[in-house]
């Protein structure tokens, strides 16, 4: 059960991009104490990441109440396990996690994706949008 | 109106830069980093105590072991090697700033062998990078030959694998050759090691692969990166 500490390091990952953007001026936004509120966080949550993806929901749900993901949805979008074969160069899936090559049987194969947990964007209203709200 | 930040970071990248940090440390300072790893109770600190008496001459060792409470592993060891628990208070695998404060509150410096103990748990812990050069799965006899599927990616990263107990064979239904082909469909480098500490068997071929890596990694032969 490590999808806490994984989605305690996602928001504070989060909040210093978004502290970032509006040091730069890209996002209104008094202080980092003051962050504008994130509409959507979008991962990418590979198949052999070893993350489940409905316990990093409901992590995400509990431990984001506080700061500028408060009112954040998380937009999860599962990647399957990809594998390429370096002998005949086949990608594909492997069946029950057998890494050997559907196509020739060799056993060099390489995982391509689907082990990683990626934060791919965050979505963040800006003023004068009719769903805007501020973290206090 | 809303702006989109793209970010396209591996959300574990800070731990995974550290933990590479430190494995290149340990390659500079000719270090062997050996990540153990199994369910609770496979004989992990057993196999430990079996090898500090058989290195003993030959490498120096120490030990980092990782458990959620308690010295009582550290204790155990103690009288063979040196050693310091990490408790995790809760945590069910280590990650690298445990292992970093570990290793530097160690009375021993550039061991030739790093050996850390993980917590318990064929699951969290094959997530997390601890800049091992080699990652080592044991399995006990009792917990059955099936176990390597039920557990992909602890074998899938993992380049040896240490059965242990092997004295019980009698009286358990475990086959060694089916545990090995089955967690070589999911790691076909893997290396098999059958061992009974309690009997001293198989400890010498262990610890002979052992001593083989490290001079492999000193003469810049580094074990390949599983994933």
């Amino acid at each position: 059960m490590h999808e806490r500490s994984l989605v305690r390091a996602l928001l504070r990952q989060i909040a210093e991009l978004v502290a970032d953007r509006v040091q730069e001026g890209d996002l209104p936004g008094g202080s980092a104490a003051e962050l504008p509120l994130v509409r959507r966080v979008k991962l990418r949550v590979g198949e052999f990441s070893g993350v489940e993806i409905c316990l990093l929901e409901l992590a995400f749900q509990e431990l984001a109440v506080h700061g500028c993901c408060a009112a954040a949805q998380l937009c999860i979008e599962p990647i399957p396990l990809t594998v390429h074969c370096q002998d005949c160069h086949q990608v594909f899936c492997p069946e029950d996690y057998h890494f050997v090559c559907q196509h020739c049987g060799s056993t060099r194969v390489d995982v391509q994706q689907g082990d990683g947990i990626e934060l791919s964007e965050i979505e963040i209203p800006l003023p004068g949008d009719s769903q805007e709200r501020s973290a206090t | 109106m809303s702006t989109t930040i793209t970010v396209k970071r591996d959300v574990r990248a800070e731990l995974k830069e550290r933990a590479q940090a430190f494995r290149e440390q340990m390659t500079r300072q000719g270090t062997l980093v050996v990540n153990l790893v199994s369910s609770p109770g496979a004989g992990k600190t057993r196999l430990l105590e079996s090898m500090a008496v058989r290195l003993r001459g030959k490498a120096s060792a120490a030990v980092l072991v990782g458990d959620l409470a308690t010295e009582r592993d550290a204790e155990r060891l103690r009288p063979f090697l040196p050693v310091e628990q990490l408790t995790t208070g809760g945590a069910c695998h280590l990650e690298i700033p445990l292992v970093e404060i570990g290793y530097g509150k160690l009375s021993i410096d550039s061991p030739d062998l790093l050996l850390i103990e993980n917590v318990g748990n064929l699951v969290c812990p094959a997530s997390h990078d601890l800049g091992e050069h080699l990652r080592v799965v044991l399995l006990s006899t009792t917990e059955g030959d099936d176990k390597p599927g039920k557990y992909p990616k602890m074998f899938r990263t993992s380049h040896a694998l240490v059965i242990t107990k092997s004295d019980l064979l009698p009286n358990v239904p475990f086959q060694p050759s089916a545990a090995f082909e089955d967690a070589q469909r999911i790691q076909p480098e893997l290396t098999c090691f059958v061992t009974s500490a309690e009997r001293d068997e198989g400890i010498d071929d262990w610890c002979a692969f052992l001593l083989k890596s490290l001079a492999e990694l000193r003469a810049g032969q580094l074990p390949p990166t599983l994933r």
